[in-house]
């Protein structure tokens, strides 16, 4: 047990749970978990494109994180703990080539929309532009190469920097630019040819409109 | 104008729009591509959907697990490697059934085998070997005979065999001797023959030249007669009463000479082909027995030599029966069941007792082993799978 209290923990930064941690507070590495699941859970989620297994994902790269806490060097360790998290979607990938079971359109059909999470704070026009700009956002996703796949949402769904995503991929920051403008071009690409790249613009006008205005109770008050 | 400009350097500003959009230009970079994006409306456009993109991308951040992603202590805990996981799909039972019946079959096979090979309990042995005792005459005799122990039973047996075999052996070289000899005595017959035939032939032609030479002289003597017959007719003109008596005598001594030439030439011819024919004749009947003799003495000695390299196995019988077993017997031979047998008092002991071989060979025991292992294996995997 950590001598510390939960909320003493949450002040720590990164390298110093990540010491705590290593040296068997598993308080204090659950911490970490708290801090960074949502972001692996995204990440996972990106790649795998199903609920369930982007868990899983996630979980078994928490539980990779917490036994190979001895190669942490420190310096970023979100960087670190999503590099695991790609690794282990990787693998997922490829062992779904090695037995291939239901397609990701069957599973998006039978989860719904998997990226809209609980919102309270959201409108139901913004959420329910959302989930449609998500649909499709996935789908588009899907087409790309495995390796510009990740690197995007390194990129644009975790914000990463490059040296960050070099460093999470094990790669130079001329590849990772290269992957990033390749994705970005033929998702680009994509959705022109499906023509939901301009209703996604008109969707991004909307929701910056309905974010900006008022609330609609207050509005009655 | 601008256009132009942009398509020709359009990939190489569409890069650094991406690295504009992420922020990863330098100071100067940073510079030149807003100059060229203030020049380039197409450009403008590329990067205003790269920025929805990347702006409809940043959402997926929101996402989050429908539940906690905190270790506990049994997330944690130190992996034990197990060599057999709990099946996740239920196999059919009878597969199962099968599957282990014939595991514990196997398992049992090979101890029943090692038990038998390393004879702990000798029963299997014994079981085998125990005599049958068929006394007619002299049954109190046997019954009062000491029942024999299973190891002499088993020494007995291996004695019996040993010498059986020796004996089979010494028959085998016998009679392959004796066969040598037969073929030897045939080829000596055989080149016999041909000699005698040989002589008859010289024989023939030797008669031919005879009868030849014995013509040419009668016609030479008859061609001298007539010339004296001519000279004498000459004489007689002068004087016929002593031609004709000359004549006379003439006539008389070319008769007796030509008598004498036919039974010359009779003889001649007749005594030497007799001869020859009977030299063969005696010639092939003294190479018979001769023949006969060495093949005999040749055959008597491989039979001896046979018979002490027996006696020598017979004596390294008790040391190693099963050694000899191998080298003389036949696999099937090999392979009988033990049978011994008390015979009646001053017969013959004919009993053998052999060896159960089915499972002493080490390798065979070790096979059997090894397979119970893999079949164990097997199933372990297929579970784990």
């Amino acid at each position: 047990m950590s001598d510390l209290s939960d909320g003493a923990l949450e002040q720590l930064g990164d390298d110093a749970l990540a010491e705590r941690a290593r040296g068997g507070e598993l308080d204090a590495f659950n911490v970490l978990v708290r801090r960074y699941q949502r972001r692996v859970f995204g990440l996972c989620l990106g790649m795998l494109r199903s609920p369930a297994a982007a868990e899983d994902a996630a979980q078994d790269a928490m539980i990779a994180a917490w036994r190979g806490l001895d190669g942490y060097r420190g310096g970023n360790f979100a960087a670190w703990l999503l590099r695991i998290a790609g690794n282990g979607c990787r693998d997922e990938l490829r062992r779904r080539k090695r037995r291939p079971s239901a397609s990701l359109d069957e599973l998006i059909e039978a989860h719904g929309d998997a990226w809209s999470p609980p919102d309270e704070a959201r409108t139901p026009e913004l959420a329910a532009l959302d989930s449609e700009s998500r649909r499709v956002l996935s789908a588009a996703l899907d087409r790309l190469p495995e390796e510009q796949r990740l690197t995007v949402l390194f990129c644009d769904a975790q914000g990463l920097s490059y040296r960050e995503i070099a460093d999470a991929m094990g790669t130079s920051i001329g590849t990772v630019k290269s992957r990033l403008n390749r994705g970005r071009a033929r998702m680009r690409q994509l959705l022109l040819e499906s023509g939901e790249l301009t209703r996604a613009r008109e969707r991004q006008v909307l929701r910056e409109r309905i974010a900006a205005a008022p609330p609609r109770g207050g509005t009655r008050e | 104008m601008t256009r132009w400009r942009f398509r020709r350097r359009g990939p190489a500003l569409r890069g650094d729009a991406s690295a504009f959009l992420d922020d990863e230009l330098t100071a100067q970079e940073r510079a030149d591509f807003e100059s060229a994006l203030g020049r380039s409306a197409e450009l403008r456009e590329y990067v205003d959907d790269i920025r929805v993109i990347r702006s409809q991308l940043g959402t997926l951040r929101e996402a989050g697990p429908s539940r906690s992603l905190e270790l506990t202590g049994a997330d944690i805990a130190p992996q034990v490697p197990r060599l057999i996981a709990a099946p996740r799909d239920s196999a059919p039972i009878r597969l199962r059934v099968a599957a282990l019946g014939a595991a514990a079959a196997i398992a049992a096979l090979a101890a029943v085998g090692l038990w038998d090979a390393l004879n702990l309990g000798g029963a299997v042995v014994v079981e085998h070997s125990v005599p049958t005792v068929a006394v007619t005459e002299s049954a109190t005799a046997v019954e009062s005979e000491p029942e024999p122990t299973a190891v002499e039973v088993v020494a007995q047996a291996a004695e019996q065999q040993a010498q059986e075999e020796a004996e089979e052996a010494v028959e085998w070289e016998a009679a392959e001797t004796q066969e040598e000899a037969a073929t030897v005595a045939a080829a000596a017959e055989e080149e016999a023959e041909e000699q005698a035939m040989a002589q008859e032939e010289s024989a023939a032609e030797e008669d031919a030249a005879y009868e030849d030479a014995m013509e040419a002289e009668q016609a030479q003597q008859a061609s001298w007669a007539a010339q004296e017959q001519q000279s004498a007719a000459a004489e007689a003109e002068m004087d016929p009463g002593r031609q004709a008596i000359t004549a006379r005598e003439r006539s008389t001594a070319s008769d007796d000479l030509a008598q004498e030439t036919s039974a010359s030439a009779d003889q001649a011819s007749a005594p030497p082909a007799q001869q020859v024919v009977e030299q063969a004749a005696q010639e092939q009947a003294l190479s018979e027995p001769q023949a006969e003799t060495a093949v005999e003495e040749e055959a008597q000695a491989a039979a001896q030599q046979v018979v002490e390299q027996a006696v020598a196995a017979t004596e390294q019988a008790g040391a190693a029966p099963q050694v000899a077993a191998v080298e003389q017997s036949e696999p099937e031979e090999a392979t009988a069941r033990p049978e011994v047998r008390v015979r009646q008092a001053g017969e013959r002991p004919e009993a053998v007792a052999t060896y159960e071989r089915d499972w002493e060979t080490p390798a065979q025991i070790a096979l059997a082993v090894i397979a119970g292992a893999v079949l164990v294996l097997l199933a372990a995997l297929r579970r784990r799978a």
